[in-house]
């Protein structure tokens, strides 16, 4: 059997980080907060987070952060719940949660205040204070609880789009800051379960088809929310267990592709509802070894199609979740990894 | 998968939106030719939508020049559609243009129409769908006859089964619409399911709507008493005090309320309403039923539940009393999907007072509820969703009669020999899985407590 080319694969997530002119990092122009979330949680798990410049990195992100609190796909793009997420979790990646902090921000204005009373200069006393007030609006809420609607559902910016992505956003960005009284979880799980359907499955919105990556967003936040038990495991548990193919690959949906981004949506969500017994993990393991570019690095979507730092990530996690040798564990509610997740809630 | 020249392309069109905004038609214009070659740079969809605000707000805008903007961001939807029909970011702008109003449901059918075709598992343009006929009021069976052509086109239509099992959930509801009855439908989508199944039997598409049909065959739709405490025949002891010093008794010391009385709680297998003293007597000899207030237990402040409680008032002399309760013997009683309660039933058991003394030099002398375990019985508790297990809980309590009905009965008996059929054609391992479901459903059916190991040598098979 193939082995993890991890080497291969470190080099490869570092080489598209730092081009960015490359066709792959143009297409993602808009979308470059995730894809550092996917590529530097991948370096994480293979124990190389310390190839990067976290300074460079986390001021970049900063610089995506907009009034509202959001954060946005990269420089010059909008705010959207989606690079909120990523941003946050990077932040975490680096045990830099601190750059949110409100405590520490509160304290920025006060000294900044008094020196600059000292030094007299009023406009850059102005401006320094109108910025560190925005910034202390914006850490309290990141923008998420004023995304919350009526009904419980999360919309993904000021223009409305409503999905069950954004929910477990919402949840698992909060429980990440510890701080998910700022939204109704009440109704949240309860617009959730308006979403679950015949099959067990979840869909985007009431009525929407069971798709294995909306089944991971829904199950996941019910993990985070402790509502697990609306969940019918062994009725969502054979309609997961059912992606696997002849390849040994993972579906998204019944009659359609293995993909190993996949590997993650319903092996997370299977771990989740303890049916994971339910698949053939070794035949899913060659298949995800199957998919790599051994050569040149970096995973894709399945044998001998074309590499990309999102299925990297998805194929490395997966791999993790299937207890691949040398990987560090990874969360499969949080999708961090589990020594990040227990420095967020163990310590200090 | 990526030319040079789209590459180039990609490159010139990045996003570089005029700052301070401005919305002049040449940069509307650019973002269309760039939403054009990637819809996913979703600034660029926002701009648009700034673009058509600003235009909307113009003093000089009008009913001609407003029709004119929206149908532009409408051609642009659908070029950048063209391009990946999956962009949410495209199908949420077009969602946006609609809530501006402008297009007719004839033009948005015909645009889903083509995109169904290209891919008929695309689900955004089943969310589309479903968005289009709720807002525009299309009716259910028309919508349901188009997921049979797209079945019959393709039986392997995993998305069409989905939509179909939606609409007929939603018209199998007592107030619905256009309500059918499940009695003449089902075995007609047995039928239509069978088409499938025997087409092409490794495909997964048609067992799990056939899963489906078997859940709505098998649990009923008129709502049943699944428990209550205290259980029937059980009794209970109230150690009565008025001092009450919180110290755990029992687990389930939270059912302490106000001194001197205790709950009667009802556990519905589904959330109904008009659950009053009329629908529910109680007949005890320290409390008149009129007295009682039902109160639903449910987080929202909803007036329908599963769970029902009344306090009876308990009297602080020594008492050993009968009490009975009756519930659904008047009409009333209806659940949330509008089906009445059906099976009047009777409950009952023994309340046991024993005052203490003010003083007592007792420990833990607390006004609580004294529970053995023996008097704390679940009947059959059904989960709605577990089709498996509700398999076994069709028949709730003693002295009910079965809630099972002829046409179920036949409905299953027909699938069973369908299904002998099709295995001694075909080895199929869903096929077996799905016969073995049947013959537990149909034993659980027949014989509530005895007899459940009728088919079972069939079944381990």
């Amino acid at each position: 059997m193939a082995e993890l080319a991890v080497d291969k694969h470190v080099k490869y997530i570092l080489a598209v980080e730092k081009n960015k002119d490359s066709f792959e990092s143009v297409v993602m122009d808009h979308l470059r907060m995730n894809g550092a979330y996917w590529g530097l949680t991948a370096l994480d798990l293979l124990g190389k987070l310390d190839s990067v410049n976290v300074d460079e990195v986390i001021s970049w992100i900063l610089k995506c952060q907009h009034e509202s609190g959001g954060f946005s796909g990269n420089i010059g793009h909008d705010p959207h719940i989606l690079y909120t997420l990523s941003a946050v979790q990077v932040l975490a990646l680096f045990n830099r949660l601190d750059v949110l902090d409100i405590d520490k921000v509160a304290t920025c204005i006060l000294s900044c205040v008094l020196l600059m009373k000292l030094f007299a200069h009023r406009w850059l006393y102005e401006s320094i204070v109108s910025s560190c007030t925005s910034c202390f609006a914006q850490v309290s809420k990141l923008d998420i609880t004023g995304l919350q609607n009526e009904d419980g559902s999360f919309s993904g910016d000021m223009w409305g789009e409503v999905d069950t992505r954004f929910s477990y956003i919402a949840i698992c960005c909060l429980s990440i800051l510890c701080c998910l009284d700022k939204i109704n979880v009440e109704k949240a799980v309860s617009y959730i379960l308006s979403c679950k359907n015949l099959d067990g499955g979840f869909g985007c919105t009431p009525g929407g088809e069971s798709h294995a990556g909306q089944i991971f967003c829904c199950v996941g936040a019910l993990a985070l929310t402790g509502s697990l038990h609306y969940v019918d495991k062994d009725l969502l548990g054979w309609w997961l267990c059912e992606r696997q193919v002849k390849s040994g690959g993972l579906n998204g949906r019944p009659e359609k592709l293995p993909d190993v981004c996949y590997s993650w949506w319903v092996l997370s969500s299977l771990i989740m509802i303890d049916r994971v017994h339910w698949i053939d993990k070794e035949k899913l393991v060659k298949f995800i070894l199957d998919c790599q570019d051994v050569e040149n690095g970096g995973i894709s979507d399945r044998p001998d199609d074309a590499v990309d730092v999102y299925h990297t990530y998805f194929g490395v996690a997966g791999l993790s979740l299937l207890n691949y040798p040398g990987l560090k564990a990874i969360d499969p509610a949080y999708a961090l990894p589990v020594d990040v997740v227990n420095r967020i809630f163990f310590s200090g | 998968m990526a030319g040079p020249e789209k590459h180039r392309n990609l490159k010139m069109k990045r996003l570089r939106l005029p700052k301070p905004r401005s919305y002049t038609k040449e940069a509307v214009e650019l973002s269309a030719k760039l939403l054009e070659i990637n819809p996913e740079s979703y600034t660029a969809w926002n701009y648009r939508k700034l673009a058509v605000e600003h235009y909307l707000n113009l003093p000089d805008c009008n009913p001609d020049s407003i029709k004119s903007v929206l149908d532009d961001e409408l051609r642009v939807v659908e070029n950048a559609l063209r391009q990946n029909f999956k962009s949410y970011g495209a199908w949420h702008h077009r969602k946006w243009v609609l809530s501006k109003g402008n297009s007719s449901i004839d033009n948005e059918l015909r645009l889903l129409d083509k995109f169904q075709k290209a891919d008929s598992r695309n689900f955004h343009a089943w969310n589309y769908r479903r968005f289009i006929a709720e807002s525009m009021k299309r009716s259910k069976q028309d919508e349901l006859k188009y997921t049979e052509d797209m079945i019959y086109t393709n039986f392997s239509n995993y998305s069409a089964w989905h939509n179909r099992s939606v609409l007929l959930s939603a018209l199998f509801e007592k107030k619905a619409e256009g309500f059918l009855s499940k009695e003449k439908v089902l075995p007609e989508e047995y039928e239509f399911i069978h088409q499938a199944i025997f087409t092409d039997p490794d495909d997964q598409s048609g067992w799990f709507y056939h899963l489906w049909l078997l859940d709505q065959t098998v649990t009923t739709d008129s709502p049943l008493l699944a428990s209550s405490w205290p259980g029937h025949g059980s009794d209970v002891l109230l150690v009565g005090d008025r001092r009450y010093n919180g110290s755990a008794f029992s687990p389930f010391s939270a059912l302490h309320s106000d001194s001197g009385s205790f709950p009667i709680v009802l556990y519905f297998n589904q959330p109904v309403g008009g659950v009053n003293s009329s629908t529910v007597t109680v007949e005890c000899g320290f409390n008149k039923n009129e007295d009682l207030l039902w109160k639903p237990l449910s987080a929202s402040n909803s007036q329908t539940a599963r769970v029902w409680v009344a306090h009876l008032k308990v009297p602080s002399s020594d008492l050993h009393s009968t009490v009975e309760v009756s519930v659904g013997h008047t009409k009333g009683i209806i659940s949330t999907r509008g089906f009445e309660y059906s099976h009047p039933s009777m409950l009952s058991f023994k309340v046991h007072v024993q005052p203490m003394e003010r003083d007592s030099s007792q420990v833990s002398v607390a006004e609580s509820i004294s529970l053995r375990e023996e008097n704390f019985k679940v009947y059959g508790k059904q989960s709605e969703e577990s089709i498996i297990d509700s398999f076994d809980q069709l028949i709730i309590k003693n002295g009910h009669e079965t809630t099972a009905s002829n046409w179920r009965f036949e409905a299953l008996a027909k699938e069973i020999e369908c299904f002998r059929e099709l295995l001694s054609l075909v080895d199929c391992k869903i096929g077996k899985l799905t016969l073995a479901r049947l013959l537990k459903a149909y034993d659980a059916m027949s014989y509530p407590f005895a007899n459940k190991l009728v088919h079972s040598e069939e079944v381990l098979e």
